[in-house]
């Protein structure tokens, strides 16, 4: 995908959500409530509209291609997010200390860490390391599940 | 001010806090010398741990953070020519050339040395200029105080991104994020959709993790370093890490230079680490009786950049903690710190809250030492953390941005608020969107709003009132001047180009 196209689809995405914004801002019951948001949505549709044209125009003659580095691996990125957010939302299911000890192994294991002693030590030393340094020595909460 | 100094002094010799200083050091020094990471990425990551401590502690700690990860920047740049951060690139221009001739060991102690002693300059600016500065500021009312938030977005903006216009649309972006929730004036809901959570707005602690942290960690995923063999880099740095006195000789003018550049660049809100060490280095190569011989091993090269950045470190707290206006992005994160104690820059940092600041600009001296120590002992040790791969680093920040994120409020949807956020950095950064402003917003926004409303209201009759108040005055002409500059510099350096063909 071009600099160009991503920069387009964000624009579009944040005029988007300027219009609902905007059209959301006749619901308030003060007026009063409006006047900040209204103009923040205004600059942010103007601008955004502005950047769509400017990128048109400016790359009319030329394509800038988004650099392919080698050692970027997209399809990695894109499933280590999605893990993350599988692992955000088990927390509150098993527990913190569970579910970060099932994603930091799931994760290193699928972005190459195969040694498996080696994934098991840091996976498991790390917990231990969080539980002591939050738990034990700071006191932080810490979302409960079925387990800690 | 001098009540406050010995206030000061006495609160951060506990051992509760000199330890927390100490870890702050080591933590920041190891992120700095990661490449990818950074300050920002430092101080954010740690910001919600210190929500549990008392306020001085975890200022000290998020400051030793800060300078930690200026000085870390200068071990990866020396040794493996990868700056650990943009403040360091500057660094790596002398400093690798120095490795490669075997003299790793004596460029890593200048620059531990120099970034001792430009941030201890720094530091003690800081302490002697930001007192008075800050019982100027008690001539601020509404108009003015409305007046400073949006030039502190301004800056940011002007300063962040490569194109004004994408500057201009973060800010703006962040500024509607920053209404969400209750209407400060009115008590209105805004853009809450009957969801509860929503009802306090967006939590800033989760956007400051998500945007800066967790969307770095996704940047990192995948990029396969090519990792240095441990062992060259051990053959690399020989000899002592001490500099020799014949050392210092020659680069104690450059120092001393470099210190003040680093510093005035600092409280110049706008200009940052980065901009401190080009121009620190610049200076330093002016002034040299061998300016043949930067670029190719020159320990005044190091010294400039590295005096120049961690003297930018005390400079840049000076327009926050005294104005509420960051000097640069970290320092912008590190307002977020300040924040989440119930600290409000200006005034009252001085006089209500004045053990806490005095507590903190003493620190920055303590820091700047613990760096030194480390420095010289463990400099080596630091180097191997820095080939530390993608794959084990990307999940440690994501867990602990979590639990940081998650333990302000308890709440388990701040941990998906940070998640979104995360989205939103890591696809701003791809589109080399600025993410600070949104930051700034988020914390400004509603400071602007509110002393918007109080204008208006106190002036309702006669707006045009505050026009003929100076300091109002001054800050328009500056909000306007930090965001035109960039569109003068960029259209001067087309017009070089121009000149040239």
């Amino acid at each position: 995908m071009t600099k160009k196209a991503y920069e387009i689809v964000f624009s579009i995405f944040l005029i988007i959500i300027g219009i609902f914004a905007y059209i959301e801002t006749y619901s308030f019951r003060f007026i009063q409530s409006s006047i900040f948001p209204r103009i923040s949505l205004i600059l942010l549709f103007l601008l955004s509209l502005t950047l769509i044209l400017e990128t048109i125009a400016i790359s009319k003659n030329k394509t800038k291609y988004v650099k392919k580095d080698r050692n970027i691996n997209n399809a990695k990125k894109t499933l280590s997010i999605f893990i993350t957010l599988a692992y955000i939302s088990i927390i509150s299911f098993l527990g913190f200390y569970t579910a970060t000890f099932l994603y930091v192994t799931s994760l290193m294991f699928y972005l190459g860490v195969k040694n498996i002693k080696k994934l098991f030590f840091i996976s498991i030393m790390f917990v231990l390391f969080a539980y002591i340094v939050f738990k034990i020595i700071l006191g932080l909460p810490t979302p409960y599940g079925i387990f800690i | 001010m001098f009540i406050g100094i010995i206030d000061g002094i006495i609160n951060v010799f506990n051992i509760y806090t000199i330890f927390f200083i100490l870890i702050g050091t080591i933590i920041g020094i190891i992120i700095g010398a990661i490449p990818g990471l950074g300050s920002c990425v430092g101080i954010a990551l740690l910001l919600p741990v210190t929500f549990f401590m008392d306020p001085a502690t975890g200022l000290c700690m998020l400051g030793a953070i800060y300078g930690g990860t200026v000085y870390g920047g200068s071990i990866s740049a020396i040794l493996l020519c990868t700056p650990g951060t943009s403040a360091s690139v500057a660094t790596s221009w002398d400093g690798y050339p120095m490795t490669e001739k075997g003299l790793g060991g004596e460029a890593l102690g200048i620059a531990t040395f120099s970034s001792y002693l430009g941030g201890t300059f720094g530091s003690l600016c800081l302490l002697l200029i930001a007192p008075p500065l800050a019982a100027f500021a008690i001539k601020f009312g509404p108009p003015e105080r409305f007046m400073l938030a949006i030039f502190g977005l301004s800056v940011i903006i002007s300063v962040s991104s490569k194109s004004l216009l994408k500057g201009l649309i973060a800010g703006s972006f962040g500024l509607f994020l920053s209404s969400i929730g209750l209407d400060p004036i009115t008590g209105n809901l805004r853009f809450t959709f009957n969801i509860l959570y929503l009802y306090e707005g967006i939590p800033l602690v989760p956007a400051l993790v998500g945007l800066f942290s967790v969307s770095q960690a996704f940047d990192i995923i995948g990029q396969e370093k090519k990792q240095t063999a441990l062992g060259n880099i051990q053959k690399k740095i020989k000899g002592s890490v001490i500099p020799t006195l014949e050392d210092f000789k020659k680069i104690k003018n450059t120092i001393i230079h470099s210190s003040v550049i680093g510093t005035i660049i600092g409280i110049i809100p706008g200009a940052g680490t980065s901009i401190g060490a080009f121009v620190g280095y610049s200076e330093a190569k002016r002034i040299s009786k061998n300016p043949e011989d930067f670029g190719k091993g020159s320990i005044e090269g190091v010294a400039g950049a590295e005096a120049a950045n961690n003297a930018v470190v005390g400079g840049s707290l000076v327009p926050l903690l005294t104005l509420g206006i960051p000097g640069n992005a970290a320092s912008a994160v590190f307002l977020g710190g300040l924040l989440i104690h119930g600290l409000i820059p200006g005034p009252d940092l001085f006089t209500k809250h004045a053990t806490i600041t005095y507590t903190l600009m003493i620190s920055l001296l303590v820091a700047n030492f613990a760096m030194l120590i480390f420095g010289i002992v463990w400099a080596k040790t630091f180097a191997k953390v820095a080939n530390v791969t993608s794959n084990i680093l990307a999940p440690l920040i994501i867990v602990f941005s979590s639990i940081g994120s998650y333990s302000i409020r308890g709440n388990i949807f701040d941990i998906f608020i940070m998640f979104i956020f995360s989205l939103l950095g890591y696809f701003m950064k791809k589109t080399d969107f600025p993410r600070a402003p949104i930051l700034l917003a988020l914390i400004l926004g509603p400071i602007a709003e509110r002393e918007l409303i109080r204008t208006i209201v106190i002036f309702g009759g006669n707006i045009f009132g505050i026009f003929i108040r100076p300091i109002f005055v001054v800050l328009i002409l500056l909000t306007i001047l930090s965001l035109t500059y960039p569109l003068f510099i960029q259209k001067s350096k087309i017009g070089n180009i121009k000149q040239k063909h």
